[in-house]
């Protein structure tokens, strides 16, 4: 396994996740021989893999369902299958792909989702992907994972390639990507990480908009308001002990999210504290159900309020209320 | 030349296939639900070649590691798949001929069942020769000796993911994979030439870098020959042309494409059994 140390922490800080994922591919493949990959016209992408297994890499081409389904025969015959593009053609060009071929055959493909939410900026609406969560999290037997960093990307891959069952990796962020998390630690799917404790308010965050909470909980800090904050990197299955332990001691929660606040981690969280009756206030953050213009990623995520200081704004005004 | 005791011995196999496809289809009529006879129908023969002749298989040992597989990309076929499955002994032919639609494994798509010898889940079309091809590029990675058999509707080659797939086993010169196209010129709701002309299938595959051959895919002999190791080829991947005539086998629903799903009741079921010599 690759040591998770500075100096690997700074590069995949610097590669961003879109970069590092090769990395977390060709660690897990060193100690399994039945991994191999397959990309619609990206295996470029996964240079760190490809140059030590050329022959476990496969390119369909510009193919997306044709990729999935074929990543479904190579985990039909007992591969373990890691299946990779851009996160907006990977989870709908192939999608019904995902749903027959993968979910509902329980199969050993873990499907890689570059590029998700606005990280591809610029280039269009028809790059974005603020859809995918919502979409997968209603396929039975799939997971999904959407990690905070390069390190934790590097975490989530050891675990997707160690169970059984489909599992979707939603990438975000671009190059020169902050670091969460600046040492090792236990990654369990579906056991949330609390990076900061807080008693007033929580927040929730998941990929790039964990450490966007810890800066805003910084901010709010200074304003008298201790926030707790969360890292869910897996939005299902969902740690919903951590959702009602926050809704139970502090007194407002708030999801943020690189994706529509329809469908991903604000829905899910919102699911559980109205199933269990609680009355804690909830606030979603996020895209609110748009598709906006194009404008560089950075951008994107000023305007959409999707920053440490738009959540920290959004906050004072809600605890006013409440 | 095939032995005429082998043709003779899978032309009565099909004949009771047949009736077991009835049987279920009549079951699943009297609680209103239709059944795809002629899809089944028409690829009766191919199954029954498969099944009885030419797969290295083991109905004792179904997840036998070196057993050759068998996807049906036309799910909608189901009702060959599974009279051949039950034939062969991967179930008991009671599960067809006592079919309750609420109590069994076999659902009116193949949903993979490994003991039962259902390799792949299929129904949504264009979906099993991606999953075929997959396959056998695992297979020949891993340098095993069996052979993907992947069958596939003509009407089935109007999706997208079907070429796709054609390309990518060119790519990989999948040998270890034959691809059997049943071009019995109908789809749901019409001819192929109709709804969305294909063609010369042959044609296209060839430009797409496949070995063809054409066959009458209700001849059990032509069936041999056309999937006999000596005449596929090496280095390419192989298409096996079927012509074939939708609900073969009973009169009332041969080529008539209102039985490409559609209720069947004792009154049918009546004319089936007794031209099936049941």
């Amino acid at each position: 396994m690759i040591e998770i140390n500075n100096d690997n922490i700074t590069k995949w800080s610097e590669i961003g996740e879109r970069g590092t994922i090769g990395v977390a591919v060709a660690d897990v493949a060193k100690d399994d021989a039945n991994i191999v990959v397959i990309a619609a016209d990206m295996a470029k992408a996964l240079k760190d893999f490809s140059a030590l297994y050329p022959d476990k890499i496969f390119d369909s081409g510009i193919a997306e369902q044709n990729m999935m389904g074929v990543a479904a025969g190579l985990a039909l015959y007992g591969k373990i299958v890691f299946a990779f593009n851009f996160a907006s053609f990977i989870t709908m060009r192939s999608c019904e792909q995902v749903r027959d071929d993968v979910a509902y055959q329980n199969l050993n493909v873990k499907i890689i989702g570059s590029q998700s939410g606005y990280a591809h900026g610029s280039l269009g609406t028809t790059h974005h992907c603020i859809e995918d969560m919502g979409i997968f999290r209603t396929m039975p037997n799939m997971k999904i994972i959407s990690p905070a960093d390069g390190v934790e990307l590097i975490k989530a891959t050891r675990e997707a390639a160690s169970i059984e069952g489909p599992v979707y990796i939603r990438i975000t962020g671009r190059t020169n990507h902050p670091i969460v998390y600046s040492e090792d630690f236990d990654f369990h799917i579906g056991k949330a990480i609390q990076l900061k404790n807080g008693n007033d308010i929580t927040l929730i965050g998941t990929g790039s908009m964990v450490y966007q909470a810890l800066k805003a909980a910084e901010i709010l800090e200074e304003k008298g308001i201790s926030a707790r904050v969360i890292d869910m990197h897996t939005i299902k299955p969902l740690d919903e002990d951590v959702v009602m332990k926050a809704a139970e001691e502090t007194k407002l929660v708030v999801t943020v999210e690189e994706h529509n606040i329809i469908g991903g981690l604000g829905t899910a969280v919102a699911e559980v504290i109205a199933e269990k009756g609680d009355e804690t206030k909830l606030v979603r953050m996020g895209i609110n159900d748009e598709y906006v213009h194009f404008a560089s990623y950075h951008t994107l995520l000023e305007r959409g309020g999707l920053t440490s200081g738009n959540i920290a704004d959004k906050v004072i005004s809600c605890v006013g209320q409440f | 030349m095939v032995e005429k005791g082998i043709i003779s011995s899978i032309e009565e196999k099909t004949r009771v296939m047949r009736k077991l496809a009835i049987d279920a289809a009549v079951n699943s009529g009297k609680r209103g639900i239709s059944s795809h006879i002629g899809p089944g129908f028409s690829i009766m023969e191919i199954m029954a070649t498969l099944y009885f002749h030419v797969l290295k298989h083991n109905p004792e040992n179904p997840r036998w590691e070196d057993r050759d597989r068998v996807i049906l990309s036309k799910g909608h076929g189901v009702l060959g798949l599974y009279s051949a499955l039950a034939l062969a002994g991967y179930f008991s032919t009671s599960l067809l001929e006592n079919y309750d639609p609420d109590n069994t494994e076999l659902a009116g798509h193949p949903c993979m069942n490994l003991d039962y010898g259902i390799e792949a889940s299929t129904g949504s079309l264009g979906h099993g020769l991606p999953m075929a091809v997959g396959y056998s590029i695992a297979a020949k990675l891993d340098k095993k000796k069996f052979t993907i058999y992947c069958i596939v509707g003509d009407g089935e080659c109007d999706e997208g993911s079907i070429w796709e797939a054609f390309m990518t086993a060119r790519k990989y010169n999948l040998d270890n994979l034959v691809v059997i196209i049943d071009r019995n010129n109908l789809q749901a709701s019409g001819t192929c030439s109709e709804i969305m002309d294909l063609n010369d299938i042959s044609m296209k595959l060839q430009a797409f870098g496949w070995k063809t051959r054409e066959i009458d895919g209700h001849n059990i002999e032509e069936i041999i020959n056309s999937l006999d190791q000596s005449n596929r080829p090496t280095g390419h991947p192989y298409a096996v042309i079927a012509h074939t005539v939708k609900g073969k086998g009973v009169s009332i629903f041969e080529n008539n494409v209102s039985w490409h799903s559609a209720k069947l009741y004792a009154d049918n079921a009546k004319i089936a059994y007794e031209e099936l010599g049941f």
